[in-house]
């Protein structure tokens, strides 16, 4: 079918501001076809800081590239007002002015990112609605109307236990049809996603609750930002991005099952790839896995099943190393930078390396390609415009942003929308405050291009977000689809999280084996039964929470075909737990399986045991993500080994108060990466092997600050009436779960853990 | 045949007599060639061109693994590298390791490996594939080194080449021709409790029977907490015998990231000191036998901010004629950004950043040095220091003028060595630059490597050794490589 034309639904369905005039956009990171290209011609060749075609400039900039659509610009980044109130934030500029139009902050929680790599992911425009999604440094994924209003956020931390650290490494999401898509870290409840480990989400743009939750990796190296692309092979519509395990994957993007892997590397593939006629191109700049050669380019046959081999691979080339910059191609050639800043052409027929030109000394962002030029900044504040040929690159304009010795890193790659482009540069390398980088808008924005011409632009492309997103919002069954049988059953929604005897009504989608959309079925056609969970389900699909806590599975089974949705429910406050003869941490807190009951001088306790991992620091949230206005008690317990003392603490709407014990002091984190939002108090002694008690009062008050105040005492002495610790947050947390928190090598205990509304 | 019976012979003699006063001619025993880490040697007739594609000048190569950041070091014939373990020799010991290397000087025979399991920590103490970066330090027939598990090992060169178990250490879980003959071991995890963050890579260096090793201790993944502030930043073990002597923990939790400066030792003002820079962005001299603090010296500006313009120290102090010459930056991560480099009077005693301050380069002065982790060459009045922006500087060694910069276009975490009236040096393109040795820049060759050389070339016997991230050059003038 002929898809809207996007910009008229926009004009119809946006109120305030915001005109239905351009026709090239550039919704999400790696632009409309998610491959770092725009159809866009006459782009600008030139341009300076200084001036010099430049239509406007922002006194900040960041990590990410924004994104435009229609007369807006996003742009997701920090505040830069003062290190106490960091916070991240979604940007909304009008790009014919550059005047800010709304902007909305969003305060850190529940991560150990530090601010300066906040801000790391690009907002992404759902092209049917204007919607903005945004996906923080911390884990939260928020959906914005046009007009900046807040649609609905999702709290990864307490909802799927994710966990942000190494850096900041965050996934841009995508929108795809009906669906946001990304990747995070988590460890969550459950025998399927309590193991932690990289996890593909789709929430539903409309409401944000899961479509799907997939876990096509065996294993885990370190946190990354491959952003999926989505095409269609063999009659499947498939997402494909570099894993955490080192595997390229390709999910049908309408069920997260798993049509293809690819193993190449012995870490985390942070590149994005691209795709033409049934052949992928990838890339990584790290170990492969049969050769002390670094670095791989490389065109994959694409139209396999299972587990790809060498055999798929229909050229490779080693030893050029673009670990973190993703690629772009024309018709001839695909270019990439490596992590030495050298540019560099490799043939799409056979990989030889063409021709390679030296940028500067180090690279982390990607280039972009359009109107035969490519346009790409380097972390020593260059910006280069350059024209590739079969035998090099002509240096058609070559920017510094700042000075040689203090230059400010481009590590964002440029947009392109209605002929301009977009360059977006950080704070300058030695500046320590003053100056939080630019976002540059350069050349002339055009009028209009009609509407027609981006639906064929786009539909040239079987990457094209407008066929996909078109086709999937009509409805699904794609007219020149051949559809299979009814191989797959999807339980909507896929995770839910409920109040003691409250009703959720599951729906059922039905797809074939290539997780092509057959019919919605109704619920009576399934039947109906409970996996671990208490209450009970009708077969209508309508569940009855228990009246206590609970966790398990919901399965529908439609002709001898399961389909699982998995469900929490929380009791309702006040809590105790004594630990005594539980067998298991409740299943209804993230990390639970790190959890462990145990018995400390003869009555149980709850052990977070001695742990020489990476996932040392643990977090176990076990409440619900609106909660507020609770206090949080508990007594603790940590030991000593190697001359490390670990670390016990509370949270309490998503504030932490933090026993620190090689400083033997107390802490209270809004962020806990964010020092100069902490506050703390000196010389709390709390000995190793002694029960102290900890004591968490979250308040919010009236005049929009909340209150936060902590104890700590010795277990064995009456809890005084002062306060030890206290903060009142003028950027607050205004909700969140319940939770305990400890790291360090050794053994941690928690007892007598108490919740209650604040008396 | 009879040649290298020969050769072995020779070679036999010189392990056993004390330290040549001629450095690089007969051997290079430890990271620097000399406890001071001075980057000269006395070699001659050094190639300046060489080819590694038509094997020119090119005596043998050895393949390594994927990376390799443990800078080779040769004695008794040996020549030991540290690598990772992805040119899997024993498939018993398969899987990401880091490995210690041994091969024959002569011939580049591969002779035996340690290799060591990751700690399951991951990459907070134990970064993927990174190897083993310390390199060690032969004394008799004798390496020490530390492993990527912040383990200190001495080991019998020879391996089990001798056919001999050396001890204390006896329960060696592989004692084939291919494995390390372990003497002792000291698990400094275990035993002082250090934190390595991302990796333990001290290249020890001894006095009398103190051996030196920094431990890297530092911050966990998250970058935001030291979970260690109580492990020291250095420690000193009774060589023979692997007992722990003395330490020290100043830098406490005021480390900015991690530790990877190791130290040098040198008789200062008539006090043999051991001087290492630290993870707080200090340099602090010791008494190398007490382990009392003489001085400290910081390497910031007061007002200077982590990470932005307050650097750690990752560069090996060079101990010369009474003063210490080192520069400070940052992980190559963090990219390039502002430095200092300095010549400091180590005769002072106590906080001596003010009174032992001879000379400084570096920011704010317009192209002056930036973020360096490389080390020092000093002679004949000229100090050369390379930076990770790509900048070699040549200085009055005894004013911090400059006499001359050369832009290699490529990051460098290597450092000069100066040998044969000549100046080598790699960089991360690959390409290993040879200048004249003088107070003039002239370039004599530009030699292509085919991969990046974080390596700093050494020399013993006449030949050059040059690790590239996955092998081992042995270069010699007038020798052919046969395929």
């Amino acid at each position: 079918m002929k898809p809207m034309p996007l910009r008229l639904t926009v004009g119809l369905l946006l109120t305030v501001g915001v005109a239905a005039l351009g026709a090239n956009d550039w919704p999400e990171w790696r632009g409309p076809r998610r491959v770092g290209t725009s159809a866009e011609t006459n782009l600008p060749a030139r341009w300076s800081p200084a001036g010099e075609n430049v239509a406007w400039s922002l006194p900040f900039g960041g990590r990410s590239t924004p994104v435009i659509f229609g007369n807006r610009l996003y742009m997701q980044t920090i505040t830069t007002d003062s290190p106490a109130t960091t916070q991240e934030r979604l940007v909304a500029v009008d790009v014919d002015s550059g005047k800010i139009i709304w902007q909305n902050k969003v305060s850190v929680y529940l991560s150990d990112v530090r601010a300066d790599r906040a801000g790391w992911a690009s907002p992404a425009v759902d092209p049917t609605t204007g919607t903005i999604y945004m996906f923080t440094v911390g884990a939260e994924l928020l959906a914005y109307a046009p007009d900046g209003k807040l649609l609905w956020d999702r709290s990864l931390p307490e909802e799927y236990g994710a966990i942000t650290t190494h850096g900041g490494r965050t996934t841009s999401p995508i929108i795809e049809g009906d669906k946001v898509i990304l990747n995070t870290l988590i460890q969550n409840w459950g025998p399927d996603l309590g193991r932690p480990g990289n996890r593909y989400f789709a929430f539903d743009k409309r409401t944000g609750q899961t479509i799907w939750v997939t876990s096509p990796q065996a294993r885990h190296y370190d946190t990354n930002y491959s952003t999926p692309i989505v095409v269609e092979i063999g009659g499947s519509r498939l997402l494909i991005v570099g894993g955490t395990d080192g595997v390229f994957h390709a999910l049908q993007v309408n069920t997260g099952k798993s049509a293809w892997s690819m193993e190449v590397s012995k870490r985390a593939i942070l590149n994005s790839v691209l795709f033409r006629d049934n052949v992928v191109y990838l890339t990584h700049g790290e170990e492969n896995i049969d050769t002390t050669e670094m670095g791989m380019i490389a065109a994959l046959d694409a139209t396999g099943s299972g587990q790809l081999t060498g055999a798929a691979i229909k050229w490779v080339t080693r030893g050029f190393l673009p670990t973190y910059a993703s690629p772009v191609m024309d018709a001839e050639r695909l270019y990439t930078v490596d992590n030495s800043a050298i540019l560099g052409a490799f043939d799409l027929k056979t990989g030889k390396e063409l021709w390679t030109k030296r940028l500067g000394i180090s690279q982390k962002g990607s280039p972009v390609l359009a109107d035969g030029k490519l346009y790409v900044g380097t972390e020593a504040g260059k910006f280069y415009i350059l024209r590739p040929t079969p035998t090099g690159a002509e240096t058609l304009d070559e920017d510094l942003i700042g000075t040689a010795t203090n230059p400010e890193p481009i590590v964002a790659s440029p947009a392109i929308s209605d002929g301009r482009i977009y360059v977006t540069t950080m704070s300058p390398v030695t500046t320590v405050a003053g100056s939080a980088g630019h976002l540059y808008a350069i050349g002339t924005r055009r009028a209009a291009v009609s509407a027609g011409s981006v639906a064929s632009a786009g539909s040239k492309d079987p990457a094209s977000i407008a066929t996909g997103g078109a086709s999937i919002a009509s409805g699904g069954a794609r007219g020149l689809q051949t559809l299979g049988d009814v191989a797959q059953v999807q339980v909507f929604p896929h995770e839910s999280l409920l109040d003691p005897g409250a009703k959720q009504a599951f729906t059922l989608k039905l797809y074939d084996a290539k997780g092509n959309f057959i019919r919605a079925a109704p619920a009576s056609d399934a039947q109906w039964t409970l996996d671990l969970l208490q209450g009970a389900i009708g077969p209508d699909g309508t569940y009855a929470a228990p009246a206590g806590g609970s966790a398990g599975f919901i399965k529908a089974t439609v002709g001898g075909i399961v389909g699982t949705a998995r469900v929490r429910v929380i009791p309702a406050l006040p809590w105790t737990y004594d630990f005594e003869g539980m067998k298991a941490a409740p299943a209804w807190w993230t990390a639970n399986l790190k959890g462990v009951p145990g018995l400390v001088d003869g009555g149980g306790v709850l052990v977070r045991p001695r742990d020489d991992t990476v996932g040392r620091r643990t977090r176990f949230l076990m409440g619900r993500p609106d909660w507020s206005n609770y206090t949080v008690e508990a007594d603790v317990r940590g030991a000593e080994m190697r001359r490390q003392r670990g670390d016990v603490g509370l949270i309490n709407q998503r504030y932490v108060m933090v026993l620190f014990g090689n400083s033997q002091h107390l802490e209270l984190h809004p962020w806990q990466a964010a020092d100069r939002m902490t506050v703390r108090v000196n010389d709390v002694k709390w000995p190793a092997n002694t029960w102290f008690r900890m004591k968490l009062r979250v308040e919010n008050r009236a005049d929009g600050t909340t209150l936060v105040q902590g104890k700590v005492w010795p277990k064995d002495q009456p809890e005084p009436a002062a306060w030890t610790i206290q903060k009142v947050d003028t950027i607050p947390h205004r909700k969140g779960s319940p939770g305990l928190y400890g790291d360090g090598i050794s053994d941690v205990n928690f007892d007598n853990v108490r919740v209650y509304r604040n008396q | 045949m009879r040649m290298t019976f020969l050769l072995a012979a020779v070679l036999a003699v010189t392990a056993q007599t004390p330290p040549a006063a001629r450095k690089g001619v007969t051997e290079w025993p430890m990271w620097g060639g000399s406890p001071d880490r001075n980057m000269v040697s006395d070699a001659t007739g050094l190639p300046t061109e060489w080819d590694v594609k038509t094997g020119r000048n090119i005596k043998w190569v050895a393949a390594l693994g994927s990376q390799s950041y443990g800078n080779p070091v040769v004695a008794a014939g040996v020549v030991l590298v540290g690598t990772n373990n992805e040119a899997v020799r024993d498939p018993k010991q398969a899987g990401d390791r880091g490995v210690l290397m041994a091969f024959r000087e002569t011939t580049g025979e591969f002779m035996w490996q340690a290799t060591f399991e990751k700690l399951s920590s991951g990459r907070a103490n134990d970064w993927p594939f990174q190897g083993i970066a310390s390199s060690p330090l032969v004394i008799d027939g004798i390496a020490y080194f530390v492993s990527n598990r912040a383990v200190v090992h001495a080991v019998d060169i020879q391996g089990f080449h001798d056919n001999e178990n050396d001890g204390p250490f006896k329960e060696e879980k592989f004692t084939g021709k291919g494995d390390p003959d372990v003497i002792w071991t000291f698990d400094t995890m275990e035993e002082v409790g250090n934190f390595p963050h991302n990796l333990a890579n001290s290249s020890p260096v001894a006095f009398e029977n103190f051996l030196y090793v920094s431990t890297g201790n530092g911050q966990d993944e998250s970058h935001v907490n030291i979970p260690s502030p109580k492990a020291p930043a250095i420690i000193a073990l009774d060589r023979v015998t692997g007992k722990l002597l003395w330490e020290d923990a100043s830098p406490g939790d005021k480390v900015l990231h991690g530790q990877w400066s190791t130290p040098a030792v040198g008789t200062i003002g008539g006090v043999v000191q051991t001087v290492h820079g630290q993870g707080d962005g200090w340099v602090r001299g010791y008494d190398a036998r007490s382990g009392t603090k003489l001085w400290e010296f910081d390497t910031n500006p007061k007002d200077s901010l982590w990470p932005k313009t307050r650097n750690e120290v990752i560069a090996t102090p060079v101990i010369f004629e009474n003063v210490v010459y080192i520069a400070n930056g940052q992980d190559p991560e963090h990219g390039e950004g502002v430095g200092h480099l300095y010549a400091i009077d180590a005769t002072k005693r106590a906080d001596i950043t003010k009174t032992g301050l001879i000379w400084h380069y570096g920011a704010p002065t317009p192209d002056s040095i930036r973020r360096s982790i490389s080390t020092a060459s000093i002679k004949d009045g000229i100090i050369y220091y390379p930076d990770f922006s790509g900048f070699l500087h040549c200085l009055d060694v005894k004013t911090g003028k400059k006499l001359w910069v050369h832009d290699m276009f490529a990051a460098m975490w290597s450092s000069t060595m100066v040998a044969d009236g000549k100046v080598y040096l790699g960089d991360e393109d690959g390409d290993v630059v040879v200048l004249q040795h003088g107070r003039a820049l002239k370039i004599l060759a530009t030699n292509e490597m085919g991969s990046s050389v974080y390596s700093t070339v050494i020399t013993s016997n006449g030949a050059m050794f040059i690790m590239t991230r996955n092998n081992l050059y042995a270069i010699q003038q007038g020798v052919q490589l046969k395929r």
